[in-house]
C-alpha cells in the first residue's frame, strides 16, 4: 500500500494561560489516505479546532509529527511553507470572523488566485465566477462587502476561498453547521463530487454525527484532547464502544432510524 | 451617497462642517482680508465693539484692531492644532504599530517610553519643553505633539495585538500570504481606523494647549494668537472684558466645530461599514 496523504502521530498541544494549563490536543495519531474523508467528532472543547490549527501550521505543536504528501510537514518554513500551503486549505468554524471586514466577495477569492498564481491576472475574473458558481453563490454578490453576506453565504464563500488553490487536503471545521438543510445537502453533494473528480481528501470536523455520516468514510471520536474511538463510520455508529460516542449518537434521533448516509 | 453628502446630512456633522469650513476660509483669507501686520497700532486705544465702522470689534489697549487679530489668530490656531495633531498621530501610530508587530523586548522598551509620556501631564510637558527650548511656532508644535502622541501609540498597539488574533489573519496566513502583506493590508488598515477617530480629540486638545501656552506667554511673540489676546485682555479685564471674551468665544466655537465634525464623521463611517452595498 502506498503512503497515506496525511499521517499524524503523537501530536500534542498545551495552552498556557497564566498559571492554567489546558491540554487541548493530547497524543493524537491517525492516517488519512488520498481521496478519503475522515470525520472528527467530539463535544465542544474536545480539541477539534485546535487539531485543525495544528495541521494548518497556524499554531506550533509541542511535540509529534505530521507527514503530508510525502514530506515532513512540520519541517517546512518561510517561503517554502507559504508555497506548500496551497495544498492544505481550511474552512474556519466561525464564518463571521474569517474575513477581513474591509474585503469584498471578489477580493476574498482573488487573494488565493493571486498569491499562488493559480491563473494569470486576465483569467482571474472568470475563475472567480466559476468558484462562486461552484458553491452556489450569485454573481451579483461579487462586489459586495463580506459584512453584507448572510451566515450561510459567508460559509459558502469560505468554502470557495479554500477551493481556489485546488488543495489536496481540505479541513472543514463545522463547515456546514450554519447552512439550512437544502443548502447543506447541496454543499455535501458538491464535496462528494469534487472528491470523486479530483481526489481531494477531507478532514471533516463536526459534532452532528448524522452530517458526518453523510460524508466520512472513517470517523474519529475525541474527548478532552484524546482519541477515544475510531473506525469505519457505519461500524462506529452501529456498535459504539464508549459513552462519549453513545452520547453523540443519542443527540441525533434520525441516526437510529438511519435516513442519511453517504451518497455516491 | 458620498461620505461628504452623508456627513452634511447629519445635523451635528453639518454644524461642524460649517464651523470648520468658515474657520478654514477665514484662516486662509486672513492676509487678504486684513493685509499687513495685525499687531500694528491702527487706531485709538480701547474702542468698544460696534462703535466704529473702521474697527467693528473695537481696539485693544494699544489701539490694535481686534477683528484683524482674531482673524489672523484663527490661522495660527488651526495651523498649530492640525500640525501638532498630525505629528502626534503619525508618531503614535508608527511607534504603536512597531511595538505591536515586534513584540518581545522591543515592545517592552517602546511601551515603557509611551507610559512615561502618559504619566506626565501633557500640558506640563509641553510647558516645560517650550520654556526650555524657547518660543517659536515649530517648537510649540513639537511640544504639543510630544504631549499628545502617547495615546494614539497605546491604542494602535492594542488594536494590532487584538486584530492579530482574529480568524481572518489566520485565514490569510493559511492562504500563504506574505507576512508583510498581512501587516500592511490586513492588520494596519483595520487597526488605524479607531486611531484616526481619536484625531478630533487630539486636534481640539492641541488648539487648547496652544492657547494656554500663549496665554502663559510661552507662544511665539511675533504672531498673534487667541491665547495671547486673552492674556493681553486680562490686564484691562474690568474696563474692557470683551478683549478677553471675544478670543475666548472664537476658541470655544472652533473646538466645538472640531468635535461636532469628528462625531459626525465617526457616525457616518460607522453607517458606511454597515450599509456598504
Ligand atoms: N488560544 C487558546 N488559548 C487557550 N486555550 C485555548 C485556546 N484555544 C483553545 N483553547 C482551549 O482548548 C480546548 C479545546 O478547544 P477547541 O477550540 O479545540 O475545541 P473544539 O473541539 O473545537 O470545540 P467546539 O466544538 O466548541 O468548536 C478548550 O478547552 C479551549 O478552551
Ligand atoms: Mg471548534
Amino acid at each position: 500500500m502506498s503512503e497515506p496523504l496525511l499521517a499524524v502521530s503523537g501530536l500534542t498541544k498545551t495552552f498556557r494561560n497564566g498559571g492554567r494549563h489546558v491540554l487541548a490536543v493530547d497524543d493524537i495519531g491517525f492516517e488519512l489516505p488520498a481521496g478519503q474523508t475522515l470525520g472528527i467528532v467530539g463535544a465542544s472543547g474536545s480539541g477539534k479546532s485546535t487539531l485543525a490549527r495544528l495541521l494548518m501550521r497556524l499554531i506550533p505543536a509541542d511535540s509529534g509529527s505530521i507527514r503530508f504528501h510525502g514530506q515532513d510537514w512540520l519541517a517546512l518554513s518561510g517561503a517554502r511553507l507559504r508555497r506548500a500551503r496551497a495544498d492544505i486549505q481550511m474552512v474556519f468554524q466561525d464564518p463571521l470572523s474569517a474575513f477581513n471586514p474591509r474585503a469584498t466577495v471578489e477580493s476574498v477569492l482573488n487573494d488565493p488566485l493571486r498569491i499562488h498564481e493559480i491563473v494569470g491576472k486576465a483569467e482571474r475574473p472568470a475563475r472567480i465566477g466559476e468558484l462562486l458558481d461552484k458553491v452556489g453563490l450569485a454573481m451579483s454578490l461579487r462586489g459586495r462587502s463580506v459584512l453584507a453576506l448572510s451566515g450561510g453565504q459567508r460559509q459558502r464563500l469560505a468554502l470557495a476561498r479554500a477551493l481556489a488553490t485546488r488543495p489536496k487536503l481540505l479541513i472543514l471545521d463545522e463547515a456546514v453547521s450554519a447552512l439550512d438543510l437544502s443548502i447543506r445537502r447541496q454543499i455535501l453533494e458538491l464535496l462528494v463530487a469534487l472528491q470523486r473528480e479530483d481526489g481531494v481528501s477531507y478532514l471533516f470536523i463536526g459534532h452532528d454525527l448524522a452530517v458526518v455520516r453523510a460524508i466520512a468514510h472513517r470517523v474519529t471520536v475525541m474527548e478532552a484532547g484524546r482519541i477515544v474511538e475510531s473506525g469505519e463510520t457505519e461500524g462506529i455508529i452501529a456498535r459504539p464502544q464508549t459513552s462519549v460516542t453513545k452520547a453523540l449518537i443519542a443527540a441525533v434521533p434520525q441516526l437510529i432510524t438511519g435516513t442519511e448516509s453517504r451518497p455516491g | 451617497m458620498s461620505l461628504f453628502a452623508r456627513l452634511a446630512a447629519a445635523p451635528g456633522g453639518r454644524a461642524g462642517l460649517t464651523i470648520l469650513g468658515l474657520m478654514a476660509f477665514i484662516a486662509f483669507a486672513a492676509p487678504a482680508l486684513f493685509p499687513g501686520d495685525p499687531l500694528r497700532i491702527a487706531g485709538p486705544a480701547l474702542l468698544p465693539p460696534f462703535s466704529s465702522s473702521e474697527f467693528p470689534l473695537g481696539t485693544d489697549r494699544l489701539g490694535r484692531d481686534v477683528l484683524a487679530c482674531l482673524v489672523h489668530g484663527a490661522q495660527i490656531s488651526l495651523l498649530v492644532g492640525l500640525a501638532a495633531a498630525a505629528a502626534a498621530i503619525f508618531v503614535g501610530m508608527v511607534v504603536g504599530a512597531l511595538a505591536g508587530f515586534a513584540g518581545g523586548l522591543v515592545e517592552e522598551a517602546l511601551m515603557r517610553v509611551v507610559e512615561t509620556f502618559q504619566i506626565v501631564p501633557g500640558f506640563l510637558m509641553a510647558l516645560a519643553f517650550a520654556s526650555v527650548l524657547g518660543a517659536s511656532l515649530p517648537i510649540i508644535i513639537l511640544a504639543i505633539a510630544l504631549a499628545a502622541w502617547a495615546e494614539p501609540a497605546r491604542l494602535t498597539r492594542a488594536q494590532v495585538l487584538a486584530i492579530r488574533e482574529q480568524d481572518y489573519i489566520a485565514a490569510a496566513r493559511a492562504l500563504g500570504m506574505h507576512p508583510l502583506e498581512i501587516a500592511f493590508k490586513e492588520i494596519l488598515p483595520n487597526a488605524l481606523a479607531p486611531v484616526l477617530a481619536l484625531s478630533s480629540v487630539i486636534v481640539a486638545g492641541a488648539i487648547l494647549t496652544e492657547a494656554a501656552l500663549s496665554f502663559l506667554g510661552l507662544g511665539d511673540p511675533n504672531v498673534v494668537t487667541w491665547g495671547s489676546m486673552i492674556a493681553e485682555g486680562r490686564n484691562v479685564i474690568r474696563s474692557a472684558p470683551f478683549l478677553s471674551i471675544l478670543p475666548g468665544l472664537a476658541l470655544v466655537v472652533t473646538v466645538l466645530g472640531v468635535y461636532l465634525f469628528s462625531e459626525g464623521l465617526a457616525d457616518t463611517l460607522r453607517q458606511n461599514g454597515e450599509e456598504r452595498p
